[in-house]
């Protein structure tokens, strides 16, 4: 986790000195939309090599899946209230 | 709609290639996935930094973005409780502690196969995997129809990393800022979060 904020600070930076180079921070943005697609295939995969998963899913994966919705429902339905009042008039800055 | 239907059928690839006995082992650099998120961090963390809109953004926003991961521990605790009543193999505070990892799974699900048993640590496991998952495959519609914040909501506290991606992409990099604020908050949370829930007991 720690490693992961520091590589991201040092992105930070190296955007921050390199804002003036449009061309490099464009193949930047292009490159990080290519990347997510590889990294849904990986974490794909890792899900399926994973064998507790697997075995475990057929016996308790409903449950947990249940459960998993009713907590994100619950979430957004209060950060969009948070959103209508408190963030959406930011958004033409 | 494109973007969910894209990162569903990658996502289903390498399941199906898991299942079927693909793996990438063989390399001997543990979990590959880890190395794509170091990339993907790296990205995202240029495209914060070159755009001076997000410092702007976030000098109005100040106080407001500590109601973010407030929205989230209020949203998932009062909805996994509403929710037991309806699952008989589960009761309110086991749903309450499984949906507090937050989709922090390693770490939810160690914590509740220590202090309940090894079937709940199971469903922490599932259930924060879940959550991740959901988000990276619901992120472009739940912006379309909940608002920014919500893929940052539905992430929890892989918002600051995992699902940060696609919150970056989807809500616009002014709120990956508050993104990461929320994961971090959240990550911290956890731990403090299921313990006291089971103080209950």
């Amino acid at each position: 986790m720690t490693e992961i904020l520091i590589i991201m600070l040092t992105g930070i930076f190296i955007g921050f000195l390199f804002k003036k180079k449009r061309s490099l921070i464009n193949a930047a943005d292009k490159l990080a939309g290519f990347s997510i697609y590889l990294l849904l295939f990986l974490l794909g995969l890792s899900i399926g090599n994973n064998e507790i998963i697997i075995n475990n899913f057929a016996r308790i994966g409903f449950t947990s899946i249940i459960l998993t919705l009713s907590g994100i429902t619950g979430s957004i339905f209060f950060s969009y209230l948070a959103y209508k009042f408190f963030f959406m008039s930011d958004e033409d800055l | 709609m494109i973007g969910s239907i894209i990162i569903i059928l990658f996502f289903a690839a390498g399941v199906f290639a898991g299942i079927s006995g693909f793996s990438l082992n063989f390399l001997n650099i543990g979990d590959p996935s880890i190395y794509a998120l170091y990339l993907l961090m790296f990205l995202v963390g240029i495209g914060i930094g070159s755009d001076s809109n997000v410092w702007n953004v976030l000098k109005k926003m100040n106080f407001k973005i500590l109601l973010v991961p407030f929205t989230v521990i209020a949203g998932t605790l009062s909805g996994t409780y509403i929710c037991s009543f309806f699952l008989k193999d589960i009761g309110a505070l086991d749903s309450m502690a499984i949906g507090s990892g937050f989709g922090y799974y390693s770490l939810s699900s160690i914590i509740i196969s220590k202090i309940r048993n090894e079937t709940l640590g199971v469903m922490a496991l599932l259930a924060n995997i879940s959550r991740e998952i959901f988000t990276l495959l619901a992120a472009p519609l739940l912006v379309k129809y909940f608002g920014k914040l919500a893929p940052i909501a539905s992430g929890g506290a892989t918002s600051m990393d995992t699902t940060l991606p696609v919150i970056a992409k989807y809500s616009g990099k002014e709120y990956a800022v508050i993104s990461v604020f929320s994961g971090v908050v959240l990550t911290i949370l956890v731990p403090f979060i299921i313990t006291l829930i089971y103080r209950f007991i």
